[in-house]
């Protein structure tokens, strides 16, 4: 066995990869070279040392800085980053939902048989009219309050829905909602202003 | 009970941000000590290695389970490192000058006893370049695969292979010479 085999056979040695067949052709061909002999010896002496090496300990305040210096909500779901985008489209979508009822009942211009009598039905016993004119009558006494209030109540509403991933839902909901009423109003005016839908024409 | 990385870092993402505490506490002692070895000194490893964890922390999601915890954070630190030590091409003194100054007023046997085999080490180890340092004190100190090291390192393994070899032979060479130049030293003092 020549010297670069050896050393060769050395990296094996000291990657935990040799054989034991190896291993003794290694040992045989250091008993006869003493270069080979004397560098393993240096080698095994340096890779021993670095392994074992103590390992140092991080100063006392180490923990501390580290903790003081990064932010500990940075995970939280209220205050993840870019969290505008989607509180605003769920806020969007809802509003657009609610919207879309309203124009609904004011507009009903869409014939859906029971459907939609029952749908008018259950918008009429929600009376929003009736509760959007109790909110005005207690935003005129106590704004900053019932600000607060519906501030609160968006927030809890949108966190939920964004915790249990409804918001998808709602915003698929809203954008269906919004190209409805679209459509709606598109077909609205045409027949209004043209006297033409749905292949018959009406009086203005 | 104790909980595992994968748990405790669950439980981060899902906002319980307190409990990297625990995470840092479990490797904090090995990121300090490869930043103290590849840089040198305490004070610049005592910042690259708070460095490591809040970039860490920042980054968490972004972790990919698939590698251990270990494994990415010494890649952040060992990254870091190398980066910070071509930024500011530091002098760097070699350690056991730094830890024991001039041993001219010991006697002869504390000198002796204070030229351990350890501070041999560290000062060869630290007289190596960053590339080399990072891979001797990767795999033999911490006790990583070459995979995991080339992962880390983002380096094909023939190169991380070759480099450990010569980075081997580099240092087996350097240690052979201090322990020449300190003997030749010590019985030149024990002769006065």
């Amino acid at each position: 066995m020549d010297c670069q085999r050896a050393a060769n056979l050395m990296m094996k040695y000291f990657d935990h990869a040799i054989g034991d067949l190896e291993e003794k052709e290694m040992t045989l061909h250091m008993k006869g070279c003493s270069s080979c002999r004397l560098d393993f010896q240096w080698m095994k002496e340096a890779i021993c040392s670095v392994e074992e090496m103590e390992e140092l300990e991080a100063p006392e305040d180490f923990e501390s800085m580290v903790m003081a210096s990064i932010p500990i909500d940075y995970y939280r779901p209220s205050t993840q980053k870019n969290s505008f985008f989607p509180y605003g489209a769920v806020m969007i979508a809802m509003a657009a939902v609610l919207v879309c009822g309203m124009l609904y009942l004011r507009y009903a211009t869409v014939d859906f048989g029971e459907i939609h009598h029952l749908m008018s039905f259950v918008f009429r016993i929600m009376d929003l009219q009736g509760v959007f004119q109790n909110l005005a009558a207690l935003a005129s006494k106590n704004m900053v309050r019932l600000l607060i209030f519906v501030i609160r109540c968006l927030n809890t509403i949108g966190t939920v829905l964004i915790n249990t991933r409804m918001n998808v839902y709602l915003i698929i909901v809203g954008t269906l909602c919004s190209i409805f009423v679209g459509i709606q109003h598109w077909l609205m005016r045409l027949t209004y202003e043209a006297g033409y839908r749905g292949g018959k024409i009406y009086e203005k | 009970m104790t909980l595992t990385d994968q748990e405790l870092i669950e439980r981060i993402l899902q906002g319980e941000g307190e409990l990297f505490e625990e995470l840092m506490g479990r490797y904090k002692n090995g990121v300090y000590s490869l930043c103290f070895r590849m840089l040198g000194n305490g004070e610049d490893a005592k910042d690259m290695a708070q460095e490591t964890f809040i970039k860490s922390y920042h980054a968490l999601g972004k972790y990919s389970r698939e590698y251990k915890f270990s494994t990415w954070l010494f890649k952040i630190a060992t990254n870091l490192c190398i980066d910070e030590h071509r930024k500011r091409k530091a002098k760097l003194m070699p350690l056991d000058e730094q830890i024991h100054m001039p041993y001219d007023t010991a006697s002869a046997e504390t000198m002796y006893f204070h030229q351990s085999n350890k501070d041999e080490i560290e000062r060869a180890i630290g007289e190596l370049s960053q590339e080399y340092k990072a891979l001797i004190l990767l795999y033999h100190k911490e006790g990583f695969s070459y995979q995991q090291i080339c992962d880390m390192l983002q380096l094909p393994m023939s190169k991380v292979k070759n480099r450990l070899h010569r980075a081997r032979h580099m240092l087996k060479d350097r240690l052979k010479e201090i322990k020449e130049e300190e003997s030749k030293w010590t019985a030149k003092e024990l002769q006065i």
